[in-house]
């Protein structure tokens, strides 16, 4: 394939919008979360002190509060806003510029107190980046109902150049392919026994899993399962006949670790990536049920 | 406004290098040389990402963290720092982030420059009577091995009685007034 073509082919936008709703779900979740600790969290009498984040991080980092100051009143406005931003890039209102407020906010955040965060706040993250520079607002969105009424636009949204949804499906594959490389180096991993030590770690205890954790043989089958899966999500997702059965096999997976352990929204956020890699004129055919096309 | 796509297409080619280099295992000195041009880019816009869940190894023990509190008039107060499995469901998804601060991170001794602010921050949350205030604060680590399933197969749910958990002090500091505002 054309190197260039994989990017600039224009498509149908219903794909990217549709990731950029779940997007903006999991950050209104998220944040809402964070909510019971957020002075714990970033607060000035927190468990981090800033000097302390500038000390080992350094100035270069985006981060607001180096800025504007470590104190209750910022933490507030800069939350405020993010979530304010994250409702607004979900509905799709100035979705590029709120899309923009929420990455900033999003990484000062994260920037203030890196030791609360998790895989899920890392990958919303680098996601949300990219989706700055996407055609998400050209669909499901307020932008588009309000273009509409006034006559700027009419008909179906037009396909444009899905670059941006392209390196987000990029970042999608590399979070399986390195996690599997990772794996690829751990003893536990090689000799079927990973499951064994995941599913004994009491602080990620969710519902229990009878039999099926509690035989070694089944363990083993279930260890080398999820990094073939794992290996397969980085790789061989890129293969049009093997796309959807994986991405299918992929969300079932997910939904299997979170119904069993607790990690907050990193399964939620890798389904919402796994949908967004599916071919947007299949999410535009399914959405049509549900969405006016004009 | 239009973007010249020669500006993308060096933006893609930029990005996908950097991603690329920063999201992937190895640390040879090739590869540090080669993330140089990329790490400004890379921190400055909080990119940076790893991916090594559970990896290369899972954690072979189970682990948390106490407080240990002395206040003024003598007395000790033992905290445990969010312990996951005595949590609710709902619980579990709210409180998350302190078992990520205390069991992946301040327990760890690389995270030693953490540990000031931690203290200092546990006797503020401790500091409930202005006339008993914290004045030292030492923090443990208790943890037990999960046994080797192929000499010992333990069922999923298994615990061990808290005296057998091995326990040792890893941070103590005198709490300061000002360590309390």
């Amino acid at each position: 394939m054309n190197f260039w073509k994989f990017f600039f082919e224009k498509e149908e936008v219903e794909g990217v919008a549709v990731l950029r709703v779940f997007i903006g779900i999991l950050l209104i979740t998220s944040a809402l979360l964070m909510l019971p600790g957020l002075l714990d969290y970033f607060g000035p009498q927190g468990m981090l002190k800033l000097k302390t984040v500038i000390a080992t991080l350094g100035r270069s980092r985006l981060n607001l509060f180096s800025w504007l100051g470590d104190s209750s009143t910022i933490l507030w406005m800069i939350f405020t806003t993010h979530l304010l931003a994250s409702i607004s890039m979900t509905l799709g209102f100035s979705t590029r510029l709120s899309t923009l407020i929420a990455f900033v906010t999003l990484t000062s955040l994260h920037h203030r107190n890196l030791l609360i965060l998790n895989s899920g706040d890392t990958a919303l993250r680098v996601v949300l980046f990219l989706l700055i520079f996407s055609r998400a607002g050209d669909a499901y969105s307020l932008d588009r109902i309000l273009k509409l009424r006034s006559g700027k636009v009419s008909g179906e949204p037009l396909p444009q150049a899905p670059w941006a949804l392209r390196l987000i499906q990029l970042q999608t594959t590399f979070i399986y392919l390195s996690t599997s490389i990772h794996k690829f180096d751990g003893q536990a991993w090689a000799n079927g026994n990973a499951i064994y030590y995941t599913s004994r770690l009491w602080d990620f205890e969710r519902f229990p899993v009878p039999y099926l954790l509690d035989h070694l043989a089944s363990i083993h089958l279930l260890t080398w399962l999820s990094l073939a899966l794992e290996f397969a999500l980085g790789t061989l997702i890129w293969l049009k006949p093997l796309r959807l059965p994986l991405i299918l096999a992929g969300i079932c997976f997910h939904l299997c670790i979170e119904y069993s352990m607790n990690i907050p929204l990193f399964e939620f956020t890798m389904i919402a990536l796994l949908i967004g890699m599916l071919p947007s004129q299949m999410i535009k055919n399914q959405m049509s049920a549900i969405w006016p096309r004009k | 406004m239009r973007v010249p796509k020669i500006l993308i297409q060096a933006f893609i080619v930029f990005h996908i290098l950097a991603i690329t280099l920063h999201a992937f295992p190895g640390t040879s000195e090739v590869r540090q040389k080669l993330q140089a041009p990329f790490n400004g880019y890379i921190r400055c816009l909080g990119l940076w990402q790893s991916w090594a869940m559970f990896s290369p190894n899972p954690s072979n023990s189970n682990a948390m963290v106490r407080a240990e509190i002395l206040y003024q008039n003598g007395s000790v107060q033992f905290w445990d720092l969010p312990r996951m499995m005595n949590l609710s469901i709902r619980d579990k998804y709210v409180f998350e982030r302190y078992r990520k601060w205390a069991v992946d991170n301040i327990r760890l001794d690389d995270h030693e420059v953490y540990w000031p602010d931690s203290a200092s921050f546990i006797a503020r949350k401790a500091n409930d009577d202005p006339n008993n205030p914290p004045i030292k604060v030492t923090l443990w680590r208790l943890w037990k091995d999960i046994e080797d399933p192929e000499i010992h197969f333990r069922k999923v749910g298994f615990r061990v009685p808290e005296s057998e958990l091995h326990r040792h002090p890893f941070y103590s500091t005198s709490i300061k007034p000002e360590d309390l505002r």
